[in-house]
């Protein structure tokens, strides 16, 4: 026999209302004129050892292969970092905001056996000046010969 | 010089260029957010 749930009021909440989500979204400040896709993927090696320092890294020159960092008038996001190494072990992936003074500021941190995937709605844009770096801790008894990794996302070009 | 640990592919737009991976040296008095302590003491273990 089902239990009767009593209404908002006396104690319980009312289920009988949709439950609505407000999701902070950043407020457009600058104008997007332009969208380019943006890819990179590749292979670092060795892993990082078990117990050891992460790893951490970053493309070409920082950002690109000409650019160390966003370029000025332009803003990068990640829609989607993946990494993955051949082992069963337990990986954690981080990704972190870092500034022309060498700041860091890590945004997120994702577990995964074997292989992370991280996507855009736990990280926020990467502004002119700044680039992101890419972060693996081995959890693991074994150190695999390598890392495959890869990064989508769009850089926008802003008024 | 930073060194390079591994190589790969970038593309952006139409244009696609093989990259290096080059590994960032982490200053730990410079970091800050979530998860500081990964950074400072590796593994769990």
């Amino acid at each position: 026999m089902p239990i009767p749930i009593k209404g908002r009021g006396i104690g319980r909440p009312d289920y009988s209302s949709p439950i609505t989500i407000d999701v902070p979204t950043p407020k457009a400040d600058r104008k997007v004129v332009k969208q380019t896709e943006y890819w990179a993927a590749g292979e670092i090696s060795p892993a990082p050892a078990p117990g050891g320092p992460p790893a951490a890294w970053c493309v070409g020159k920082g950002f690109s292969v000409e650019d160390k960092y966003v370029p000025k008038g332009q803003r990068f996001r990640i829609y989607k970092f993946t990494v993955s190494v051949p082992a069963y072990i337990t990986i954690e992936a981080g990704i972190g905001i870092e500034d022309m003074a060498g700041n860091i500021t890590l945004l997120y941190w994702e577990c995964g056996n074997q292989k992370v995937t991280i996507d855009f709605s736990y990280l926020r844009p990467f502004e002119e000046g700044t680039r992101p770096v890419y972060l693996l801790i081995n959890y693991g008894d074994v150190q695999p010969d390598f890392v495959d990794w890869s990064v989508i996302g769009v850089v926008e070009w802003l008024e | 010089m930073a060194r390079v640990i591994g190589k790969g592919i970038w593309r952006i737009g139409e244009e696609e260029n093989e990259i290096n991976i080059v590994e960032v040296e982490i200053d730990l008095n410079k970091v800050n957010g979530v998860g500081v302590e990964r950074l400072k003491h590796g593994s769990r273990k």
